[in-house]
């Protein structure tokens, strides 16, 4: 149950920069926002939207154009550095190259707004600094040096010094950028589950839209500098907000599925006959190739290629009937493939 | 390589220094015996008058002074190098050793010709008072007008650039000074910027030696600072630092350190960027609260070795230290940037 009063809350908000004077906008907005606690947001939005921008207006280092973001109603541009740091914590996307620091002395960092004038720490700190490197899941690491981490491995170790900061709202910038496939999975895993399980509101940029949509509690989808969508991310699949959002001639967004697909140039028909999933990928590949998938023989269509896909011994095979009497046999698509390109078509 | 605890290492490097601290005192033009420099310096008498003068008056205000220098220097180039995210900042890239030089050539400047910086030196403590003011002014002038131009850039390796760029100007502003001065003025200049241990006094150890403790004091209360600042700016202000105060402590603690032994030493280069390197390897740490007092040990053994090397010729010559520091420091830092192969070694 998200608690009823919100972390953040932004009023009539519009970001961008201010230099010499002159305002760069990015989100024109006006923006009126909130992260609750328990809440796991992705903001979402086409590269150069202002997801950056946005991140770093509502954790109170950049200062809005217009409007306000508060905390328990105080702006957080009037809170001092030591309060504001104690109520949004981040992980950013530069990479922090300092070789001879360790994973435990990087954690322990995030103690800063709370340890001494020295950074001594007490067994608070130690509590919260262990605390961090469990619930990150990196106490293999803890003493190895920063500079032999891998990118996920280190993407993990600046979220503990984000958790042992101890704050209510977490902001990640594309956290999951520069990771592989399993690593981004388990790390979105694990942000959901912190929500979940810490009560913290946590918010990240990401360009994962698919895993966004498994594991947002909510989704802002800023489509330009003047829309921003927010709402469940189911509702703004059928609503069409993420088909607006990406809207491209080459891309076609997938409502069943919630995955984007490329829409391939397709003029050269074949008839395909077959089920299952290997008539699923079999269709993929055509598709991909430039072929315009027909599912049966339509009466005074052109003559085409036919595919018929089989099974022998419990393994796929495709049948080509070509012209009047040229079948052939293959065992892979690939080979299907080789042989369907040089047809005259 | 076996693990030596940190306790180890320092009582070690302490011992190391002591040794290098009465070495420096034993040797130059008179040799004076280790056992004779120990009861000189702890008894304060000797059979030989005139040892005990060199001694009192000549060698232990210079291995003081060397003292001073090596944590002054290394403190201050570890600061920068933290600031900067840089491993080839150091005082003389901000502009602080430039500003300390003008100050100093400005004082030469207003002496008129027969008020050379050795004549003024020859003044005492009222003369060197002088200088240190002067060194320090300039210091801090080119620092507030880096500082100024930052204020605009919130950019630490724009401010990099913007502190290069100032100090080739007040070098600029220092050789038109020197191309319209009589030769004389140009040579004690010219010594000045080989840099010397040798020119400091009983009295004027004590000025040096209250702003360096000052700077060092400051350097090492900003440990959590610079700490924080390791992750650059955008994290060290996520994390609640004020990135304007921290400069301000941080600039004014490197520009009263390298500003006031630059005034009584001339510009000694290579401690400033050498000795962070060497620390941060023997030490396996990046956190302040050790490096701070580590580089203080080390540029100090450091400075007191190549003082010791630059006597070495014998006779009543002395190698200018700057050329030392920069024999003996740079192929340190090249030797241990190739075992690491890594130059961004902050």
């Amino acid at each position: 149950m998200p608690d009823p009063l919100p972390l953040l809350q932004t009023r009539d908000l519009q970001t961008g920069y201010r230099s010499g004077g002159r305002k760069t906008i990015t989100t024109k907005g006006p923006l009126a926002l909130e992260v609750s606690a328990g809440q796991l947001i992705c903001l979402l939005g086409p590269n150069g939207a202002g997801k950056s921008t946005l991140l770093k207006t509502l954790a109170g280092l950049l200062a809005p154009l217009e409007g306000s973001v508060k905390s328990d109603g105080i702006d957080v541009r009037q809170l001092t550095p030591i309060q504001r740091a104690r109520t949004v914590s981040l992980v950013l996307t530069e990479r922090v190259g300092t070789h001879q620091l360790t994973v435990y002395s990087l954690v322990a960092l995030g103690r800063y707004p709370y340890s001494g004038w020295m950074g001594g720490l007490d067994p608070t700190d130690r509590t919260a600094i262990e605390w961090a490197i469990e619930a990150a899941g990196i106490q293999a690491l803890r003493d190895r040096k920063l500079s032999t981490l891998s990118d996920g491995e280190s993407q993990k170790v600046m979220l503990a010094r984000a958790l042992a900061q101890d704050t209510p709202v977490l902001m990640l910038d594309e956290p999951t950028a520069h990771l592989d496939l399993p690593s981004r999975i388990r790390l979105m895993r694990l942000l959901h589950q912190l929500a979940h399980q810490t009560n913290k509101g946590i918010l990240l940029s990401t360009h994962e839209l698919e895993l966004a949509l498994q594991v947002a509690d909510e989704v802002w989808l800023l489509q330009n500098a003047e829309t921003l969508h927010r709402g469940a991310p189911e509702d703004l699949v059928l609503n069409g907000a993420f088909e607006e959002a990406f809207a491209h001639e080459d891309i076609h967004f997938d409502k069943q599925t919630g995955t984007f697909s490329i829409q391939h140039d397709n003029r050269k028909p074949v008839l395909f006959a077959g089920e299952g999933l290997a008539a699923w990928w079999t269709r993929r590949a055509l598709q991909r190739n430039g072929f315009f998938v027909v599912p049966s023989p339509a009466a005074g269509a052109e003559p085409a290629p036919l595919i018929r896909l089989m099974e022998k011994g419990g393994q796929p095979h495709w049948l080509l009937e070509s012209g009047a009497n040229d079948i052939r046999e293959f065992d892979s698509i690939a080979a299907l493939l080789a042989i369907l390109d040089q047809l005259p078509l | 390589m076996p693990v030596i605890s940190p306790t180890v290492r320092l009582a070690g490097l302490l011992l190391l220094l002591l040794l290098a601290f009465l070495l420096d005192i034993s040797v130059g033009s008179v040799k004076i015996p280790l056992g004779d420099v120990f009861h000189i310096l702890f008894s304060s008498s000797s059979k030989d008058d005139t040892w005990k003068f060199i001694v009192e008056k000549i060698r232990f205000p210079k291995a003081c002074t060397a003292v001073l220098a090596g944590c002054g220097l290394s403190v201050s180039g570890l600061q920068m190098q933290t600031l900067f995210r840089n491993p080839l900042a150091d005082p003389s890239v901000l502009g602080i050793t430039a500003g300390a030089s003008l100050g100093v050539a400005m004082v030469m400047l207003a002496g008129g010709s027969i008020a050379t910086l050795f004549a003024i030196r020859e003044l005492g403590l009222s003369g060197s008072v002088l200088i240190t003011v002067a060194a320090c002014l300039g210091a801090g002038l080119i620092m507030v007008m880096v500082l100024l131009l930052s204020g605009r850039l919130r950019d630490n390796v724009l401010m990099l650039i913007i502190g290069i760029m100032i100090g080739s100007i007040t070098t600029s502003i220092i050789s038109i000074w020197q191309y319209f001065s009589a030769p004389e003025e140009i040579k004690d200049y010219l010594l000045w910027l080989f840099g010397s241990l040798g020119g400091v006094t009983n009295g004027q150890l004590l000025i040096l030696g209250s702003v360096t403790i000052l700077g060092l004091i400051m350097a090492w209360l900003s440990s959590k600072m610079l700490d924080a600042l390791l992750l650059g700016e955008n994290y060290a202000r996520s994390m609640g630092l004020n990135p304007q105060r921290a400069r301000l402590i941080i600039i004014c603690s490197s520009s009263l350190l390298a500003g006031s032994i630059t005034a009584f030493c001339g510009p000694i280069g290579f401690v400033g960027i050498a000795v962070p390197h060497i620390t941060r390897q023997l030490f396996r740490t990046s956190s302040h609260r050790i490096l701070v007092p580590a580089c203080c040990l080390i540029g100090t053994l450091l400075l007191l070795l190549c003082d010791v090397l630059s006597q070495l010729p014998g006779n009543q010559t002395a190698l200018p230290i700057n050329i030392i520091t920069a024999l003996t420091g740079a192929p340190v830092v090249i030797a241990l940037l190739l075992r690491q192969k890594n130059i961004n070694a902050y």
